[in-house]
């Protein structure tokens, strides 16, 4: 059965996100004032690495139970597409790091936060902020370029790893591809496979469309009138079983056949799909 | 009537060194149990659950004081188990370099440590020391089986394979997450029979244990063969084939005679 396989260091599991960093990434996101998409993306994404760093933390040590990598995309002025490798010293062709790699690279922050003491009380304490990412927007979106640069280095992963959960490509987007019809790129990185199932690429539409939010749709007509959101939803995976149940237990909105595709989310619904997006349902050896 | 020294089987889960071994598991054996009437055999195994940190020494620190400071299951009580769980919260406490923990480990140091335990007690009846009786305590999925007269007498807390989840009941070093402990313990006693065979065993064991003799088959029977060199090749094959989780694995088996 496909997506069963156990993550363990031998075997690791793959995650690479991508980040759109056009100017359009500059609007409100999800409706909020006072809330850049460019701020709750590299926010968003910030924490599922911190979140996933404290899932493979065993005590003092971390366990390299995952490989990371983080490509962001923009245009420059001329419309040219420019592409990054967010680690260090990883490159578009081979942007992963593992784990406690990962963990090294982190720019630590202190910062102040308000915390229940226990006892019904408000304590104010200093914690830790682990921090990768900055936020920055400008020009086009060349979402072609970046979905292959993905299969590129989803393809050299899978080489290596046939025996590994799928690599998880999580893609964070305005939707509007500015060089030409993503779907074909997206479904020849859908079609790399490891022996336990093929690649999830699962989109977070923070459209230029002010349109309701929709969550985990099933079928297309569940979409918004939005001209880019069926191309996303058809370049999105439908949740393997055993992911679509966890997410119903975290009491996501998912019916069968629902798909790792989320439109024009808040903040909240896109710490929840980064959320869900990393997790296989299978233990972590 | 008497009991024959514990043997004690353990494998971490494969892929894992020795020391990310997680379970724990300790007895103690006294060598004249019966004779004189006070003393009493106690033996722990706990399982520390992977997703905690600091929980291969919350397992320790749990058989440690169950063994070493008896906890009256006769007259267990709310107010007597917090205390003397409180005490080892603070052993465990203590284990922790709290100031020089990788940001990465800081919350889930705060949130605690997670184990099950199993603890069970054997010493002579108050009323007939040649007799000999058995109470046990549970949290969570670590189980202990009785075997008399070749059928399984008694499979505790947990009966089925059916019940073993990712959500088992857990005993937690951090007081603040330990509240619900009493709803979540289990008690069972009664008297020994010549020939019985105790076990104890952790989630992955218990759960494959409960599998075979529901299908017919005396999974203890492979359990009394096994020493210490084949242990760890059969518990790989059982893991290759499909038939046990691949998790830490514990066993103490104890015969009475």
């Amino acid at each position: 059965m496909p997506y069963t396989a156990d993550i363990s260091r031998n075997n690791p599991g793959c995650f690479l996100f991508l980040l759109d960093q056009s100017a359009s990434m500059r609007e409100a996101l999800g409706g909020q004032p006072g809330l850049q998409k460019m701020d709750g993306a590299a926010d968003a994404i910030n924490r599922i690495l911190d979140a996933i760093s404290q899932r493979c933390s065993q005590g003092m040590e971390v366990r390299d139970y995952f490989h990371i990598g983080v490509i962001t995309y923009t245009t420059d002025n001329e419309g040219n597409p420019t592409l990054g490798s967010v680690f260090p010293e990883t490159s578009l062709q081979q942007p992963f790091l593992t784990v406690s790699q990962v963990v090294d690279a982190a720019e630590v922050e202190e910062r102040q936060v308000k915390e229940s003491d226990g006892a019904g009380g408000i304590v104010e304490v200093t914690r830790k902020f682990p921090v990768w990412l900055r936020p920055t927007a400008s020009y086009g979106t060349p979402m072609c370029a970046a979905l292959s640069a993905a299969s590129g280095a989803v393809q050299r992963w899978t080489g290596e790893h046939a025996d590994s959960y799928p690599p998880m490509v999580i893609n964070i987007s305005d939707g509007a591809a500015g060089d030409g019809d993503p779907v074909p790129i997206a479904q020849e990185l859908m079609a790399l496979a490891t022996n336990d199932g093929a690649t999830l690429l699962y989109n977070a539409h923070l459209s230029e469309v002010s349109a309701p939010p929709v969550q985990y749709p099933a079928q297309e007509s569940d979409l918004p009138p939005d001209e880019f959101a069926a191309s996303m939803f058809r370049m999105s995976s439908v949740f393997p079983d055993p992911v679509r149940d966890l997410a119903a237990s975290m009491e996501l909105p998912v019916v069968e056949g629902s798909r790792g595709y989320v439109y024009n989310a808040d903040m909240v619904a896109l710490v929840q799909f980064l959320d869900i997006g990393t997790r296989a349902a299978s233990d972590l050896h | 009537m008497a009991l024959r020294p514990p043997k004690r089987l353990w494998l971490p889960k494969t892929g894992n060194r020795p020391d990310e071994y997680e379970d724990a598991a300790l007895a103690v054996y006294p060598q004249r149990i019966g004779v004189s009437g006070r003393r009493t055999v106690r033996v722990a195994v706990a399982d520390g659950a992977s997703e905690s940190a600091f929980a291969r020494e919350w397992a320790n620190v749990l058989t440690d004081a169950f063994v070493d400071r008896p906890l009256d299951l006769c007259g267990l009580t709310e107010e007597s188990l917090y205390a003397w769980l409180a005490v080892a919260q603070a052993e465990w406490h203590d284990c922790v370099p709290w100031d020089r923990l990788p940001w990465h480990g800081e919350a889930k140091a705060r949130a605690g440590a997670f184990a099950s335990l199993l603890g069970l007690t054997v010493s002579a009846a108050p009323d007939d020391p040649r007799q000999l009786r058995w109470q046990a305590v549970a949290v969570g999925d670590s189980c202990l089986f009785i075997v008399r007269g070749g059928r399984l007498q008694l499979s505790f807390p947990l009966e089925d394979a059916a019940q073993f989840d990712n959500t088992p009941d857990l005993v937690c070093s951090n007081p603040a997450n330990a509240g619900e402990l009493w709803e979540c313990v289990r008690r069972g006693s009664g008297q020994c029979a010549a020939g019985d065979l105790f076990i104890l065993a952790s989630d992955a064991l218990a759960c494959w244990f409960l599998s075979r003799n529901a299908a017919g088959e005396k999974p203890w029977e492979t359990l009394l063969t096994l020493n210490a060199s084949g242990w760890a090749a059969w518990v790989e094959e059982q893991r290759r084939g499909g038939a046990m989780r691949n998790d830490d694995t514990t066993a103490v088996v104890i015969a009475v005679a």
